[in-house]
């Protein structure tokens, strides 16, 4: 088992532990030999994880990574990651994760191996990426993993793995201030408890939002045709929200429990889906979750055992319902004075049991194989409008009041269970000494649309001792949402026939140490879609787009002297059969750490962001090139004290997002901003 | 929510009562690095023509994290003598070798000339196969078994702190 862990980390692991590890040694230099044997060895309980990453492209990010950029949101630091390319949507503001330019349904994000997805609108309601703090590190796969994990892994994967019982070994209290109003709170503790390992986190934060300026919206059109003068604009796009964010944690042996929740308050959307100013929205989401782990490594002679048996609930609001219009709206039937309501609320739920063995009694192989089910239940959908469609089918006349629509087909989605079923088997193959081969598959079947099954084949080589080349195939899929398969909306009817999406990707990737201060990564892929879901003609849904694409990416890591690092990455893709796609071309981040003092680091980095391309037939200006600087000044005091500052998009640049047509001057991104913060350890 | 709300949080969360802190807890591969460093310590090497200027580390493994973190040793100091590592190339060139695979290290035993290197195993069975100190993990601890024989063999003598601690000792 242990020989088996060994080889898995590709280099580009090393290169982020690099420092960490150093400080980890560093800390365990200045015990004596008796204190080593006393320490407690910290093995990632998750070796299904581990053995995933392996055999793929995969980039991780440390908690010294986090705290050295200053990123404040899970979200700002995987923006440099190669291939990854934040979107924000207009509507909350929400950043969607998207890889090598597909969509962002097509990346399957967990934290602690537990899905953000809803089964509606997949995206996860109100996920606004994560508070930091309680990050241990994120493990990401570029590039597609349904053979291990089953649905939306298509693109890539991303993993958080959040600061638990046997990881906190130090209490830590901090808060942050800066720019928009906002205010952050944290504190982490951990320890042992009549022979448990506990572990606790909470962060609580405020922020007003980057309100940006919106001259003219998705209504400022319509009051020119119908001759009203309703819209907000010229306004601002309000994206105010609260987080609280707590954790629990307990270990013991092979045991394991987390205990998480996670809610969004005062929640404001700013825009909604068409582009219309709604500034009065108050949204609210929360998420709990609990998993129990079993994992034991030595189970039985040859055999190591996984178990995870997880809970969930997850709700939102869309407080008194979104403005989706102004007051005094119009359109053909006539006059809404309260503008066009949506009351929307729901809450799911689910339970999931996985069970997995690693089989390591054949010579050269080690063998996982493991089966799980899962039932997703949205069990609660209440909707009401007074727009569109009532509950009897016919169409709600104008400026009447809001009329419950719930528990009729022309809700929103219907309450409804789906059920997964899944099994896998993946051999780890060691051919000869510096080859080894990897091949799995997975197979899914839903309740709701039959099965996938999607196998992935990977070939690993250790080269030289300083070259490890990797030739990787996989298939992936992503299930259609509830929307895609049962939701009546004013923009799309549904189709309850779909497939899921499919796509295949070849992947072949370098990573070379040139020497101990230089280290080189290129992956080049190519990354097929096929059963793309979009609306026809007639709005319905159906399997209808595809989309191939290729690129290169390039990482870098030097370190230049004993106190000076450097760090860059650059994407490329290009295009081979695509419908039109906003999402850049290219991108490239370069980052510099430079410990000018003892006690002090010095961070600068730089996100260089591509032109974004229009749609055929887009009058507006194109979203030229730009480059977003940020840099952080951090300093330890002692022991206990530590401070930061940092000043976000230093240079001020206007940065804008790409919408759709509805917003003329897209979507401005957040201007020079920055923030303080202090945290005390004890 | 305020400021005010934050702290107040803050104040309710710290005021709970305060369980002891954890032993720290390390990754395997950091505190495999940090033995090394204490066996290297602990071992006496004879006399040597160039009166033992310089430790040499040599390195047999791919795991790019075990190589990081011994690499963390270069330029250590051992009773003043500095420490170098570098990746295993041939014998001559080596003080000590750290290997954890053991096919691996049937390819540099088979090499094998004299002389006294300090062997150090990061695999199940490294002393069986006629290494000196070999590295287990049990119970989520660091062990570690020595085979006196082979360390007598190469003129080498562990200090008595360090079979005080071995787990087994091979006479």
């Amino acid at each position: 088992m242990r020989r088996f862990a060994i080889p898995l980390l590709g280099l580009f692991t090393a290169l982020s532990v690099h420092a960490d590890t150093n400080e980890d040694v560093e800390m365990l230099l200045a015990l004596s030999l008796e204190e080593l044997m006393a320490t407690k060895v910290s093995i990632s309980t998750n070796t299904k994880q581990r053995l995933a990453k392996v055999p793929s492209v995969v980039s991780v990010i440390t908690a010294e990574d986090i705290k050295a950029t200053g990123a404040t949101n899970l979200t700002e630091i995987l923006q440099s990651v190669p291939g990854i390319y934040i979107r924000n949507n207009l509507f909350g503001f929400r950043p969607l994760v998207t890889f090598r330019g597909a969509a962002g349904t097509h990346t399957l994000l967990m934290v602690n191996g537990a899905p953000v997805r809803d089964l509606v609108w997949s995206s996860g309601i109100f996920w606004r990426g994560l508070p930091t703090h309680m990050i241990d590190r994120v493990e990401i796969i570029r590039g597609p993993g349904s053979a291990l994990f089953g649905s939306d892994a298509s693109a890539g994967v991303i993993n958080i793995i959040t600061k638990t019982a046997g990881k906190i070994v130090q209490a830590e209290a901090g808060v942050r201030a800066g720019s928009f109003d906002t205010q952050v709170g944290w504190v982490q503790q951990g320890g042992s408890w009549n022979g448990f390992d506990i572990g606790f986190t909470a962060e609580l934060s405020h922020t007003d939002g980057h309100n940006p300026f919106i001259a003219a919206d998705g209504q400022t059109s319509r009051d020119r045709i119908f001759g009203t003068k309703v819209s907000y604009a010229p306004g601002h796009a309000r994206y105010g929200w609260d987080t609280e964010d707590l954790r629990f944690s307990i270990a013991k042996g092979h045991w394991r429990l987390h205990a998480d929740s996670m809610r969004h308050r005062n929640v404001e959307v700013g825009l909604t889906g068409a582009g219309v100013l709604d500034p009065l929205t108050r949204g609210n989401d929360s998420r709990s979750n609990i998993d129990l782990f079993y994992n034991n490594e030595e189970f039985a002679q040859n055999w190591g055992l996984n178990a995870e048996l997880r809970y969930y609930h997850l709700d939102y609001s869309s407080g008194d319902g979104f403005q989706e219009r102004p007051a005094g709206y119009t359109d053909a039937t006539g006059s809404y004075p309260n503008g066009f309501i949506n009351r929307m609320r729901s809450a799911q739920r689910g339970f999931g049991l996985e069970v997995s063995g690693l089989y390591t009694g054949l010579r050269s192989h080690a063998i996982r194989l493991g089966g799980g089910f899962k039932s997703d239940n949205l069990y609660y959908v209440e909707q009401s409008i007074n727009l569109g469609t009532g509950p009897d089918g016919t169409v709600l006349p104008a400026g009447g009041p809001l009329v419950n629509v719930s528990d009729t087909p022309y809700a929103f989605a219907p309450e409804k269970t789906r059920r997964i079923g899944y099994l896998f088997l993946q051999d780890v193959w060691t051919l000869a000494e510096d080859w080894e081969l990897t091949a799995g598959a997975r197979y899914d079947h839903y309740s709701d649309f039959g099965g996938a099954l999607n196998p992935r084949l990977a070939l690993v080589w250790q080269s030289t001792d300083r070259l490890v080349t990797k030739l990787m195939y996989g298939q992936a899929f992503r299930a259609p949402s509830y929307l895609e398969l049962y939701a009546l909306t004013a923009a799309t009817k549904p189709n309850p026939k779909l497939d899921p999406e499919r796509s295949r990707t070849w992947d072949l990737a370098f990573s070379y140490l040139v020497s101990k201060d230089l280290k080189l990564g290129l992956g080049l892929y190519r990354f097929a879609q096929s059963n793309i879901i979009g609306a026809d003609a007639l709005n319905q849904f159906q399997n209808i787009g595809s989309y191939t694409t290729r690129g290169v990416e390039l990482e870098a890591q030097w370190q230049a002297t004993k106190t000076l690092r450097f760090a860059g990455n650059l994407t490329q893709r290009q295009e081979i059969d695509a419908p039109f796609n906003s999402v850049p071309k290219q991108k490239a981040y370069l980052r510099a750490d430079w410990a000018f003092m003892p006690k002090w680091n010095w961070n600068l980095q730089a996100n260089w962001i591509g032109k974004h391309a229009r749609a055929p037939g887009d009058a507006r200006a194109q979203i030229a090139a730009y480059t977003l600087l940020d840099t952080t000044l951090r300093y330890a005091h002692n022991k206990e004290w530590e401070l930061a500052v940092s000043i976000r998009n230093l240079f001020d640049v206007d940065a804008r997002e790409y919408t759709t047509s509805a917003l003329p001057n897209y979507l401005p991104l957040p201007r020079r901003n920055f923030f303080g913060e202090i945290r005390y350890r004890f | 929510m305020t400021l005010k709300r934050i702290f107040l949080w803050m104040v309710v969360a710290l005021a709970l009562p305060a369980p002891g802190l954890a032993a720290d807890a390390a990754t395997e591969q950091s505190l495999r690095a940090a033995l090394v460093f204490n066996f290297i310590k602990f071992t006496e090497w004879p006399p040597a023509a160039d009166g033992n200027a310089l430790l040499r580390v040599c390195l047999a493994s791919n795991d790019p994290v075990q190589l990081a973190a011994l690499d963390a040793l270069d330029e250590r100091r051992v009773r003043g003598i500095p420490l170098t590592t570098a990746r295993f190339r041939r014998q001559a060139d080596c003080d000590v070798i750290y290997v954890d695979s053991g096919q691996r290290w049937k390819e540099i035993a088979e090499k094998r000339a004299s002389g006294s290197v300090l062997t150090i195993g990061g695999y199940a069975g490294f002393v069986a196969d006629g290494g000196m100190v070999e590295i287990s993990l049990q119970d989520d601890k660091a062990r570690f078994d020595i085979n006196l024989l082979e360390a007598k063999r190469a003129g080498l003598r562990f200090y008595p702190q360090l079979l005080r601690l071995a787990r087994r000792i091979v006479e």
